[in-house]
């Protein structure tokens, strides 16, 4: 089982795991290809809030 | 004991990546790759990992089965869902149902809570076809989505007019599977087409595209693409299967020939 972070909200907690965090290694990979290819459902919304916090942390 | 062996296929998407997140339907296929494991614990695989052709929905939908007694695929595919929600949060349960059943699947997200399955049963074989990699892409995965987020809120109208064409080819796809009158070769043309136009296709990727192309072949990138340098794995189709392999000799790329529409989850003998 993997480490899974709160992306959404208290109210609408959305669970990814923590390589989602990390679109750079192999694993933070393999999430984005599941997403791409609709292997992974985020609400719009939550997409965007993670790619902003994957953003946020590399600069 | 008696030692028990199981395997499952890879999956592949055969069209709707991308347009998928945007509610598009897309429709995915077993592929005959496949990840096979004992009830010692002994695992192989032919399936590559992290280029989105379900490593992780087979290993889950193998545990799932090695675990299971009576072999009840409804069974098998519930654990490996869960399986597959313990590693990646939301699945959408595309995975592990195709990995599971094998064949062809309908999938659309209808919104974040429901979404819609349907076993395609196919009634005509599709042809076989060939895998290349294209190149790994410079670009994560993660860029090649959020490049697409951004056309989409850039230029929502043009996208959204794309997604349409491209769930056009998918229907087309689904037409043919049922019998319907849909060239297999003229659908990988056009999903190709859109998916260039969507951004998502190297320019060195495209000129690998039409030199197939010229020789009568077809080919679209399966998955996220990629922009700068290569777009990853691509499907390869040619009415005669035997001027491809003169193509990669001539031109030295590697096919690797592959199955669509393979069997689902088995035990093996």
């Amino acid at each position: 089982m993997s480490n899974m972070v709160n992306i959404g909200s208290k109210e609408n907690p959305v669970f990814v795991p923590e390589s989602a965090l990390e679109p750079d290694t192999p694993k933070g990979e393999e999430y984005f290809q599941m997403l791409a290819s609709g292997s992974v459902v985020l609400p719009d919304e939550v997409l965007d809030a993670l790619l902003e916090k994957i953003n946020n942390e590399n600069h | 004991m008696k030692t028990i062996k199981v395997s499952a296929p890879a999956k592949l998407i055969l069209s709707g990546e991308h347009s998928v997140v945007y509610g598009y339907p897309a429709i995915a296929t077993a592929v005959n790759l496949r990840l096979t494991a004992n009830s010692l614990g002994e695992i192989t695989s032919d399936i590559p990992i992290g280029a989105g052709m379900g490593s992780s929905a087979a290993f889950a939908v193998v545990s799932s089965a090695l675990k299971s007694k009576e072999f009840d695929l409804e069974k098998i595919n519930d654990m490996a869902y869960q399986i597959e929600k313990g590693l990646h949060g939301k699945p959408s349960g595309v995975d592990n149902t195709v990995v599971t059943y094998g064949g062809f699947l309908w999938y659309r997200k209808e919104n974040e809570n429901f979404k819609t399955f349907k076993q395609i049963k196919a009634k005509v074989k599709l042809p076989k076809i060939m895998l290349l990699n294209t190149g790994s892409p410079t670009e994560t995965t993660k860029e090649m989505v959020e490049m697409v987020g951004q056309r989409y809120i850039s230029k929502k109208s043009s996208t959204e007019s794309i997604f349409r064409n491209i769930e056009s080819v998918t229907k087309g796809f689904l037409d043919l599977l049922l019998g319907g009158s849909e060239d297999f070769g003229d659908l990988i043309y056009e999903n190709e087409k859109l998916l260039e136009e969507l951004g998502v296709v190297s320019k060195a990727t495209k000129e690998v595209v039409r030199i197939i192309e010229k020789a009568g072949g077809r080919v679209k990138i399966s998955g996220a693409g990629g922009k700068k340098d290569g777009s990853g794995m691509a499907i390869v189709y040619h009415k005669d299967i035997e001027k491809l392999s003169l193509i990669g000799k001539k031109h030295g790329f590697l096919f690797k020939p592959v199955k669509i529409g393979e069997e689902g989850v088995r035990i093996e003998k």
